[in-house]
């Protein structure tokens, strides 16, 4: 049984077969282990979502001097307390118009998630990947959470290279905004500040 | 008397009771020494120990999770190293445990370049003691921004302006990290899916 440690004696004063091990010390080495691994153990998964900030531009650099130069295609979010708006810079306004979506319109995160899924598989819109690409732009009032959440999206539907900016970086660049470039001419997101 | 004896019915030998002896006796009934079989407890134990060291996390525990800072939960996130971390309430500002400053006034027009100066000289200080102390390394600038649910962009906004200015530009957000139906990425179309990175 379990607290032995010598061979059984057999009838007839022969040696027996029969063998048991002792237990104790394994279940104290397990108990021990339990113990140590309890106690050192981390319960909560967290975890890290890592971002750029869009910084102020000190001097134009080279690529913004050449106009005939192709300019890489930035994804644009404008988040709003009540809606998020999606677009493309260096594309053609008309081709991909701005996307707003509203609160109103049902599960916020949803829409965006789904409007992602789309441009994000559209080769037209490829963006480059390993380069900032992304944009996150946000008004002062939007909580926390709701940029993380977008950016989780973006993260999930493969654009890693997220950058945050504030809501500076947006104007004269939404559908609704007076002061909006002409079609065909949307330029470079400008800095903050 | 030899120390170790085998264990039987003497074990109640010398228990001055006279109907305790005679129960341990037997006189013909079943024995009251009864061995514990232990084996289903060993691979109980085996079973625990294999799940808590495949939970096992080697990193530690690098964030202190306190009452008034609620992380928001994402699916897509890696794991936290370690690295300097700036705490964000409702109320207050603190780098590394200690308080920094109060977040409830911080406003565009309180401070109009987006840096706040009592952050930027603690980011700096802690710059440059990193540097003192790894003078044959080259400084990273990664920090940890533990924020609140609800605190808002605009302070968020400044912290990040104002790490920026302390040579910090590897920032890294701290979040709660959830399954996709607990996330904003929703459930996935055909099964649960591992993080894309």
């Amino acid at each position: 049984m379990a607290g032995g440690g010598a061979p059984t004696p057999a009838k007839g004063g022969k040696k027996s077969v029969d063998f048991t091990v002792n237990l104790v010390p394994t279940i104290d080495l397990l108990s021990v282990l339990i113990a140590f691994l309890l106690i050192t153990a981390v319960w909560t998964q967290l975890a890290r979502i890592q971002a750029s900030q869009v910084l102020p531009k000190t001097s134009p650099t080279p690529q913004d001097e050449d106009p005939d130069k192709e300019k890489p295609k930035k994804l644009l979010i404008f988040v709003q307390p009540e809606e998020v708006t999606i677009n493309f810079t260096n594309v053609d306004p008309v081709a991909v118009p701005p996307v707003t979506f509203k609160k109103a319109d049902g599960d916020l995160n949803k829409l965006v998630r789904e409007h992602i899924k789309k441009v994000s598989s559209d080769t037209a819109l490829v963006v480059d990947k390993k380069k900032q690409a992304v944009v996150i732009a946000s008004s002062d009032n939007v909580e926390y959470r709701q940029i993380i959440e977008m950016m989780d999206i973006l993260i999930d539907n493969g654009l890693p290279g997220i950058s945050l900016a504030d809501a500076n970086v947006v104007k004269g660049m939404l559908p609704d905004d007076p002061n909006a470039p002409p079609p065909g001419g949307a330029s470079s997101p400008a800095p903050p500040q | 008397m030899p120390i170790v004896t085998k264990p039987s019915k003497q074990l109640v030998k010398k228990v001055p009771l006279a109907f305790i002896r005679k129960i341990a006796d037997g006189h013909g009934r079943a024995n009251v020494i009864a061995d514990l079989n232990v084996t289903p407890m060993v691979d109980m134990l085996t079973m625990l120990v294999i799940f808590l060291l495949l939970t096992f996390s080697a990193s530690g525990e690098i964030l202190t999770i306190t009452r008034d800072i609620v992380l928001p939960k994402a699916f897509n996130a890696v794991e936290l190293e370690r690295a300097p971390i700036i705490a964000i309430s409702k109320a207050k500002i603190a780098f590394e445990g200690q308080f920094v400053m109060d977040a409830t006034d911080i406003s565009n027009e309180r401070y109009v370049d987006f840096v706040l100066p009592p952050l930027k000289e603690r980011l700096e200080r802690n710059r440059d003691q990193w540097r003192l102390t790894h003078q044959d390394k080259t400084f990273d600038g990664n920090v940890i921004i533990q924020s609140d649910n609800s605190v808002n962009f605009v302070v968020i906004k400044m912290i990040m302006m104002t790490c920026a200015q302390a040579e910090y530009s590897q920032m890294n957000f701290a979040v709660l990290r959830t399954d996709r139906a607990g996330s904003s990425v929703g459930p996935a179309e055909g099964g649960e899916g591992a993080p894309a990175h």
